[in-house]
């Protein structure tokens, strides 16, 4: 199978409404991959669609050759990251929101009781790990996620086509949309690319926190004249022997203010991997999102 | 060819000028860790290569590799008539 055609069914299953079937879905797209290129492709879609109950699903799946083989690899790299995401995943269930949005709720608690985290991905349309890997990390009935996506080679500053024509405008769709005056707190984190713009995204809409990831102002694009929120509280996060995201982050600061976290030990832009690696990543994470 | 597949293990981010030049020059010198590509920028990269060429080099058989003259090496002798 043609990877085109890969990505053309695997939109139409994952953009699909309402409860999904999981089971059959992966079955019948993997016994499609001809190639372990196409079978990547797959897998890499899905670590950073499904929920991590969905991907919990698939190692259950009763599979033929070389479905099986190709499969246990990619779940044992992801249980290798995050044991509990096979052991006790959390209960999000996710709906597209918009186009490159998707919403990840656990319904069975009030939404007046959690807080709202909106995420903004970088370049590999992923949070520096599988978003699954991310979402497993957050406790499912403390918080809901909006998880943000912009096409590649485009700009969050370009906004979204058909949704919003700035960033501005977006973060205000999603303001909006999520209606976010119902959660306890809302905070906003980006990665790299989206590192900025999760930044951006916590002045316009007033949000309690927001956190950069490795971030950076794309080069050419005027800085936004911004009002700072007097409340808001932006942490920007890099490593700490990596100079070039140490001067980014320096940029970020001069713009909005806040606070430099630099991450001890990770001399890699990919800051969460690392500490995805180093078995440190659930106790960062916990103390930026805190 | 190459050149297409970088850009899709970069995530759509041209690559720096320098770079652009060797890949296009057939350096010999350039090796592939001066790509500084992760492990999803490699299956990214195969991905490309397979989508262009029709020849399944995989992150495995690059393992095996040093120089991007050698994957260049590579996809030419199965590409041969």
């Amino acid at each position: 199978m043609l990877v085109q055609e890969l990505r053309r069914m695997l939109h139409k299953v994952l953009s699909a409404k309402g409860q999904r079937r999981c089971e059959l879905d992966f079955a019948a797209l993997a016994a499609n991959c001809r190639t372990q290129n196409e079978f990547n492709r797959l897998s890499i879609t899905l670590e950073n669609t499904l929920t991590p109950a969905e991907i919990a699903s698939i190692d259950k799946l009763d599979l033929i050759s070389p479905t099986k083989e190709r499969s246990k690899l990619w779940l044992d790299k992801l249980r290798n990251w995050q044991p509990d995401l096979f052991r006790s995943p959390q209960k999000y269930k996710r709906e597209d929101l918009f186009p490159g949005a998707i919403f990840y709720e656990d319904p069975a608690t009030l939404r007046g009781r959690k807080s709202l985290l909106l995420a903004f991905c970088g370049n590999a349309e992923r949070l520096m790990i599988p978003v699954s890997v991310f979402l497993q990390i957050l406790d499912s009935s403390l918080w809901n996620v909006l998880v943000v996506r912009k096409r590649r080679s485009t700009f969050y500053a370009n906004g979204i086509e058909g949704v919003a024509a700035d960033f501005p405008a977006l973060a205000e769709h999603i303001e909006t949309q999520l209606r976010i005056h119902q959660y306890r707190r809302v905070v906003t984190l980006g990665t790299s690319a989206g590192g900025f713009f999760a930044i951006w995204a916590a002045v316009v809409i007033a949000a309690q926190r927001g956190i950069s990831v490795g971030g950076f102002m794309p080069r050419n694009m005027a800085e936004p004249l911004v009002a700072v929120p007097a409340d808001t509280d932006f942490r920007i996060v890099f490593g700490e022997t990596c100079p070039l995201d140490f001067e980014r982050a320096l940029a970020i600061q001069k713009l909005f203010g806040g606070r430099l976290q630099p991450i001890a030990g990770v001399a890699e832009h990919n800051v969460f991997g690392i500490l995805m690696k180093q078995g440190r990543l659930i106790e960062h994470l916990q103390e930026i999102l805190a | 060819m190459l050149l297409v597949a970088i850009d899709a293990a970069r995530h759509g981010v041209p690559p720096p000028p320098p770079l652009i030049q060797a890949v296009t020059d057939g350096s010999r010198q350039l090796t592939l860790d001066d790509l500084q590509f992760d492990s999803l920028g490699w299956m990214e990269f195969c991905i490309s290569i397979e989508l262009q060429s029709g020849q399944e080099l995989t992150p495995f058989v690059v393992e095996g590799m040093r120089y991007v003259f050698q994957i260049e090496d590579w996809i030419r002798e199965r590409m041969a008539p």
